[in-house]
């Protein structure tokens, strides 16, 4: 069960990771680096909550449910800085900082719901 | 337009969404879910590029009723290329030019949204920030100290500091307690 869990989850995020790798090099082939940056860091955020999820999952005196827990605590403690620089970003009308703080809180939203949906499975 | 204007205008025409929202803008003045619907980007992702070809001075806005519309600058790509190759820039504007692009750089540095994140410990970035500050002080103005600080902690909290180092760099003439800007 632990095993299926952990599995399910990282082939999604491995799997996220490889679609925004094709994407990145096309939009860098039709010349569109602006966007292919900012599948950078879409992937980037991925590779930031795996890290944090495996170094979670590491730990054998761990169950699921205190992983469970504190991944999604984490998921909610670290975009706490994007969400200052966002409400700054919309306050100052910044539109290229707005929307690289709105991709990364769409790829926490989309992590999560995808996490949850694995451990309700 | 100079030669600084000119590559960062290039730079910023070298990605292929914002040819394509030029070509739409070409047709005629659109907003940015229109821009969307037709590129088959998301709003944010228009606006982004907006704002990069606004900055460049190829498009812009203009608020309509509930929207922002925005237009080709067609003034601008009427330049002739073959134009701004051959004007030369002498040297004394070459050396303004990378002196604006250093002070800049600086102001990007050292200010977020018009706060100062910290005082630079090298004195040449430093005089450039207190410039920056001291544009928000009228010239031959005689302020108080409290006007002074206040003004000053609208930029940075430690306006003691700053009050001080601008004394020190000429901005300012202490008289009868009071600060003249100079």
């Amino acid at each position: 069960m632990e095993k299926n869990i952990r599995e399910a989850f990282c082939n999604y995020l491995d799997a996220k990771m490889e679609e925004i790798t094709l994407n990145e090099q096309q939009l860098l082939t039709e010349e569109r680096k602006d966007e292919a940056s900012h599948e950078k860091i879409k992937s980037n955020i991925y590779q930031i909550f795996k890290t944090i999820y495996f170094s979670l999952e590491k730990n054998p005196t761990r169950t699921q449910e205190e992983i469970k827990e504190q991944f999604l605590e984490k998921l909610e403690a670290i975009p706490n800085n994007w969400k200052i620089a966002l409400d700054k970003a919309r306050q100052h009308q910044d539109a290229e900082r707005i929307l690289i703080e709105e991709i990364k809180f769409e790829i926490r939203d989309e992590i999560r719901a995808t996490y949850m949906r694995i451990m309700e499975e | 337009m100079t030669e600084t204007q000119a590559i960062q205008l290039f730079k910023c025409l070298a990605d292929k969404s914002r040819m394509q929202i030029l070509k739409s803008l070409m047709i005629e003045d659109m907003y940015v879910e229109r821009l969307a619907q037709r590129l088959n980007l998301t709003p944010a992702t228009i606006s982004f590029h907006l704002k990069k070809l606004e900055d460049v001075g190829a498009v812009s806005s203009t608020k309509d009723q509930y929207y922002m519309m925005y237009s080709l600058r067609k003034e601008v790509f009427q330049t002739n290329i073959w134009n701004l190759i051959q004007e030369e820039s002498d040297d004394a504007q070459k050396q303004e030019e990378r002196d604006e692009s250093y002070r800049n750089k600086v102001i990007q540095t050292f200010f977020e949204y018009g706060k100062l994140k910290s005082i630079p410990a090298q004195r040449k970035k430093e005089k450039i920030i207190l410039e920056e500050i001291a544009k928000a002080f009228e010239q031959g103005k005689v302020y108080k100290e409290k006007e002074v600080n206040l003004i000053i902690a609208d930029f940075h909290d430690d306006f003691c500091t700053i009050r001080r180092d601008m004394i020190g760099e000429g901005m300012f003439v202490r008289q009868d307690g009071n600060y003249v800007r100079q």
